[in-house]
């Protein structure tokens, strides 16, 4: 990769001297860590500013961050398209509803057995997807998250059916903490969110991580250089399943109502749209995701578009992301940052009517492939 | 025995309605290398647009007509705006999202631009069913299916008998070189594009006297349709038609005869075709042997 | 420390704060949370315990305005349900217009606030939340669908905010107190078991419903009342929403050649069955609720079958019909003001919002749960516009208001279903 910093006694006068005020690269990953745990911190004491409304809309952003997540890691890390991942978050949720409600068992057990059931939901829909190349697992999974509900139904006894289930059993704070039902819901997903953040940033940084994202760019090679192709194919589909298993035991233990209209292939493709607007291998990127999935319909109102065209307009953001900034939010900041601190790193006119190749996330060389230096 | 026979029949009539729009699938693919998940939802457009038509007074096949025009214009300029952009011969992922944006613009602009409640459309074909023993099939169905037959063999033709067709295959199968050659890819995909489209207007008209003509009318379509696909070879046309009617056959008498099954897993029946075609045997009945594109 | 390091300490710790939250009795307790509100024992007539209630919701409404909040499907693959929701709108507007609602408390405008929630009860959740909690409004009316209406209606619950007569028919609404019933589809299943126990007593039948709980609440009312009778059901078919047609049941249903085929099909299905059933040689004389309308019937375009079709309503539906009735006239107007076409759909938006309108009229005192109150033992002599005469309110709290279905036949020189020459039958 390129480190670009060296050239930038080259840049003309006003670019040095902003590049002079501005950190050095390493200095934005410095700054990049501070900011994060000051956002945390200030996510950690929103219960106590926010009202319980507004709790209950930043609850749900973290579960839509989580989903979000789970997609990144799949399709934006290691390059499988997955247009089903609802069907995962549901084996989470009515994990959760079914256990605790019918079986007595606790929140922690029942959200830990729902992800385990999710990852093996994932290896199974792996496997076959193995042999197949990238249209065919798009099909495979746009086919699940088509048939999911449908399995839903079949089994009314256990899941409820087309009416939903409900949860009548909360998951109640610690006694004398201090905290309301609504506080302690936010404070548990916030947790799993951070987590589960943590643990793909540093699963994105490790060998394991690379040999994930080499296998998005060029398996072939990948495969060459000695990446077990299946195992990290299936291992990354059981994570990414695990992870939005997850996602659905906390829409459970948030809402305490699971129903099959909201695990449907519209529910699949809001979380992808999510995954394309936060940037699809970031992973701050995925809370920036789930903060438009919750925040946008709204807005949408708010604009005075008429509700019957909020989908057009989430299908037109999609494709005007993919078109203009395949990064999403995440590259588009650090296109910013690049342009602040250093030259562009490509010399101009070889590559005048395609971009390079570093900057063209989604593409065989990579969905989404890191920029060379990670701002956040 | 009759019963048998006449699930059969049932069978062909829905897989007709598969292979319909299962051909629209594979013309694209055909002629762009990729698969549109918005296939439905843009058919289902043009056949408001022929509803409308319908709606103020004009008969049912200069309707139809025109909505396939309607369709052919429409595809063509979603490749060369919407598409174009993110296209790569050798990677089609980015395509796909872009696919999956359209179909929930597409879908909400239907329902914004026409209406949400269900609408009737009159058939090209007679009224009634053909009786024979003690079993039936309608005229409409029996119609449908001779012009998705006539439809195959016209893809068909063009593209294994014809320069269009040649240069259409070439542009998908070794894009460098025929551009070297002087073929205009970027003028085959637009065609390419718009005629499935137009396709994909005539399919939703001619089953509109079954399914209605509301927005939803071909997302229950869409999945067997892919299935029907995936059967019979993404790049054959006949495929398309054999699987089709091959899915509906399958569906009818799994609901039939399967308890299990029944109705309710008739989508995952669709699903598990998918999964066994792809394993067992990827390129499809009719499929060509180097798909390496894929 | 290398990346991998990292990772392996990161693991390290996630697995260690997954463990710690598990096996520690860190908040793992949970109670029911059932909302104390719908204890059983005392309370008012109606049966409500007002003691656990916020004083939001105990509090008389002042000023002149009373706010209520409704959520449904404007857009997404249900839109076209939203007509309802619409419906609401335009009857809200039309009331305002003639000055306001009577009330106990004098004379107020109402103030109408709808949200979007593409069908989706995660979404209705939230919507809910904030008409509740941000907006205050006093009730909840028109949410359409059961999922969304379940999912809302412990909160309600706990709030004591009423969500008036959702456009919903499942009785699993019962058991909440704060949420009223307008007619379920088990009623209407038990009316057509009663209708064929009358007219058809030795009957096999055969049954098309739609797999989910409209169609299957059907089927179970019907099956209550022929238990242990001469009428056999030979052959049940379900179909999914989602099936592109109906041909595959209604062949093995004809196989049956059953004397009645009961129909549980929804909109366009109905439309499908009858015309698979004209292509058949099979005649039977066929049974159905609210779930197929007109238009459905005269869009399958089934001469032969025309003359034997009956179906289950309560409500004035057809312009033909009631077309000089005062408050159909009143509901035609008033829709098509806004642009909404006078069909089913809207009437079945219409007549739960009279209720509605009847809860907010005789609530005493004018709070939320004055209004609940009302809503769940309404006046005996309350009569909605649009529902037919010769139908009474059930008045007893915790079962729905409208109990009693007339059995109309389809009249095909009318193209519309005629009114019914005996007496309704009830469910009760």
């Amino acid at each position: 990769m390129n480190t670009p910093n060296t050239r930038s006694g080259r840049t003309s006068a006003g670019r040095m001297s902003a590049a002079r005020l501005l950190p050095t690269s390493r200095g934005w990953r410095g700054v990049g860590w501070t900011g994060m745990l000051a956002a945390v911190a200030v996510a950690a004491l929103l219960p106590w500013m926010l009202s319980s409304y507004h709790l209950s809309e930043a609850s749900s952003v973290l579960y839509l961050s989580l989903a979000v997540l789970s997609v990144n890691l799949l399709t934006g890390m290691n390059g499988q398209l997955s247009l089903g991942q609802a069907a995962f978050v549901g084996i989470g949720a009515y994990s959760v509803v079914i256990l605790v409600g019918d079986h007595g068992w606790t929140y922690p057990q029942a959200m830990a057995a729902g992800a385990v059931l999710a990852a093996v939901a994932g290896i199974v829909v792996a496997v076959p997807a193995l042999r197949l190349r990238g249209l065919y697992v798009a099909l495979t999974t746009f086919g699940i998250g088509l048939v999911f509900p449908t399995l839903l139904q079949k089994f009314t006894s256990v899941t409820g059916g087309s009416g939903g289930k409900s949860l009548t059993l909360a998951y109640l704070p610690p006694a004398g903490s201090g905290l309301d039902q609504g506080q302690w819901a936010y404070l548990v997903s916030l947790v799993v969110l951070v987590v589960a953040m943590l643990f793909v940033h540093l699963l994105k940084q490790s060998k394991t991580g690379r040999a994930i994202q080499a296998v998005r760019d060029n398996d072939i090679v990948a495969e060459g250089f000695g990446v077990p192709l299946a195992r990290i194919k299936i291992a990354t589909f059981a994570l990414s399943a695990a992870l939005a298993g997850l996602a659905g035991g906390l829409f459970a233990l948030q809402r305490q109502f699971v129903s099959p209209g909201d695990l449907g292939l519209n529910t699949s493709i809001e979380f992808f749209v999510g995954m394309a607007i936060g940037g699809s291998v970031s992973v701050p990127g995925a809370v920036i995701g789930g903060l438009f999935l919750q925040y946008a319909p709204d807005l949408t109102q708010d604009l005075g578009i008429t509700p019957i065209y909020t989908p057009a307009v989430y299908g037109g953001l999609l494709i005007l992301i993919i078109i203009f900034a395949r990064g999403g939010a995440a590259g588009l900041a650090t296109t910013i940052s690049q342009r602040l601190t250093r030259q562009p790193h490509s010399p101009p006119g070889l590559t005048a009517d395609r971009p390079t190749q570093q900057d063209e996330p989604y593409s065989r060389s990579g969905i989404g492939r890191e920029p060379p230096e990670e701002v956040l | 025995m009759e019963l048998f026979v006449q699930r059969v029949i049932d069978g062909l009539s829905t897989g007709s309605i598969y292979a319909a729009l299962a051909l629209a699938i594979v013309l694209v693919f055909r002629a762009t290398g990729t698969i549109n998940l918005a296939q439905g939802e843009m058919a289902m457009f043009c056949c408001f647009i022929a509803w409308k038509l319908t709606d103020i007074g004009w008969p049912i096949v200069p309707a139809i007509l025109v909505s396939m025009a309607a369709g052919f214009v429409g595809g063509a300029a979603i490749e060369r705006v919407v598409v174009r952009p993110v296209e790569d011969a050798k990677d089609h992922l980015p395509i796909i999202i872009v696919t999956l944006g359209l179909l929930l613009a597409v879908d909400s602009l239907a329902g914004g631009l026409f209406t949400v409640d269900t609408e009737r459309l009159d058939s090209p074909f007679p009224h009634g069913s053909w009786r024979v023993g003690g079993v039936h099939v309608g005229y409409d169905s029996i119609g449908l299916l001779a012009v998705i037959i006539v439809i195959s063999v016209v893809i068909w033709f063009v593209f294994g008998r014809t320069r269009l067709g040649l240069h259409m295959r070439a542009s998908v199968d070794n894009p460098e070189s025929a551009r070297l050659v002087g073929i205009r890819r970027s003028s085959m995909l637009m065609f390419g594009w718009g005629a499935a489209a137009a396709l994909g207007a005539l399919a939703a008209a001619l089953v509109a006297p079954q399914t209605f003509v509301y927005t939803g009318m071909l997302q229950g379509v869409l999945l067997y349709a892919f299935a029907a696909a995936t059967l019979g070879g993404f790049d054959s046309p006949a495929g398309a038609i054999v699987g089709g009617l091959a899915v509906g056959v399958v569906q009818d008498l799994v609901a039939g005869y399967i308890t299990f099954i029944g109705n309710e897993l008739s989508l995952l029946t669709a699903l598990g075709i998918i999964l066994a075609v792809l394993m067992v045997r990827p390129t499809g009945l009719f499929g060509r042997a180097d798909s390496k594109r894929l | 420390m290398t990346t991998s390091k990292r990772l392996k300490i990161g693991t390290a710790v996630a697995a260690a704060l997954a463990l710690t939250i598990s096996l520690t009795a860190c908040g793992t307790t949970e109670k029911s949370n059932t909302p104390t509100s719908s204890g059983s024992a005392g309370g008012s007539a109606a049966g409500i315990d007002a003691s656990a209630c916020p004083d939001s919701a105990t509090k008389e409404i002042t000023g002149d305005t009373i706010t209520i909040g409704q959520s449904g499907p404007l857009s997404g693959p249900y839109a076209a349900v939203g007509s309802a929701n619409k419906t609401v709108k335009a009857y809200v507007d039309s009331i305002n217009a003639d000055g306001g609602l009577q009330t106990t408390a004098g004379k107020k405008k109402l103030k109408l606030i709808t949200l979007d929630d593409q069908y989706q009860a995660s979404k209705t959740q939230s919507n809910v939340r904030e008409l509740v909690e941000q907006d205050h409004v006093s009730a909840i009316v028109g949410l359409v669908g059961t999922a969304n209406g379940l999912a809302v209606a412990p909160y309600l619950d706990q709030q004591c905010v009423p969500s008036l007569f959702p456009l919903s028919g499942s009785t699993q609404l019962l058991q909440y107190k704060f949420t009223t019933v307008g007619q379920t589809y088990l009623d209407q299943g038990a009316v057509i078991g009663k209708y064929l126990k009358q007219k058809y007593p030795n009957a096999k039948v055969a049954v098309l419903y739609q797999n989910d709980d409209t169609g299957k609440d059907s089927l179970a009312g019907v099956k209550s009342q022929i238990d242990g009778t001469g009428i056999s059901i030979v052959k049940e078919e379900s179909y999914e929403p989602t099936d592109t047609d109906v041909s595959a049941q209604m062949t093995t249903l004809a196989a049956t050649k059953a004397d009645v085929l009961l129909g549980f099909a929804f909109s366009v299905k109905c439309t499908q069955a009858l015309k698979n059933l004209q292509a058949t040689s099979w005649r039977p004389v066929i049974l159905t609720d609210t779930m197929c309308a007109d238009n459905d019937i005269n869009a399958a375009n089934v001469p032969d079958i025309a003359t034997k079709i009956y179906k289950t309503d309560a409500n004035k539906t057809s312009q033909a019909l009631y077309g000089s009735d005062a408050d159909f006239k009143k509901f035609v107007a008033t829709v098509t003001k806004e642009g909404i076409e006078p069909t089913a759909t809207p009437v079945t938006a219409w007549v739960p919002f009279e209720l509605d309108l009847a809860a907010i009229s005789n609530a005493k005192p004018l709070s939320s749960v004055g209004i609940a109150e009302a809503a769940r033992s309404l006046p005996a002599d309350t009569h909605p516009g649009l529902l037919r005469d010769g139908i009474q309110i059930s008045t007893t709290p915790g079962e729905p208001a409208i109990r009693q279905f007339y059995m109309d036949p389809w009249d095909p020189a009318a193209k519309g279903f005629g009114k019914s020459t005996e007496p309704p039958i009830s469910a009760e």
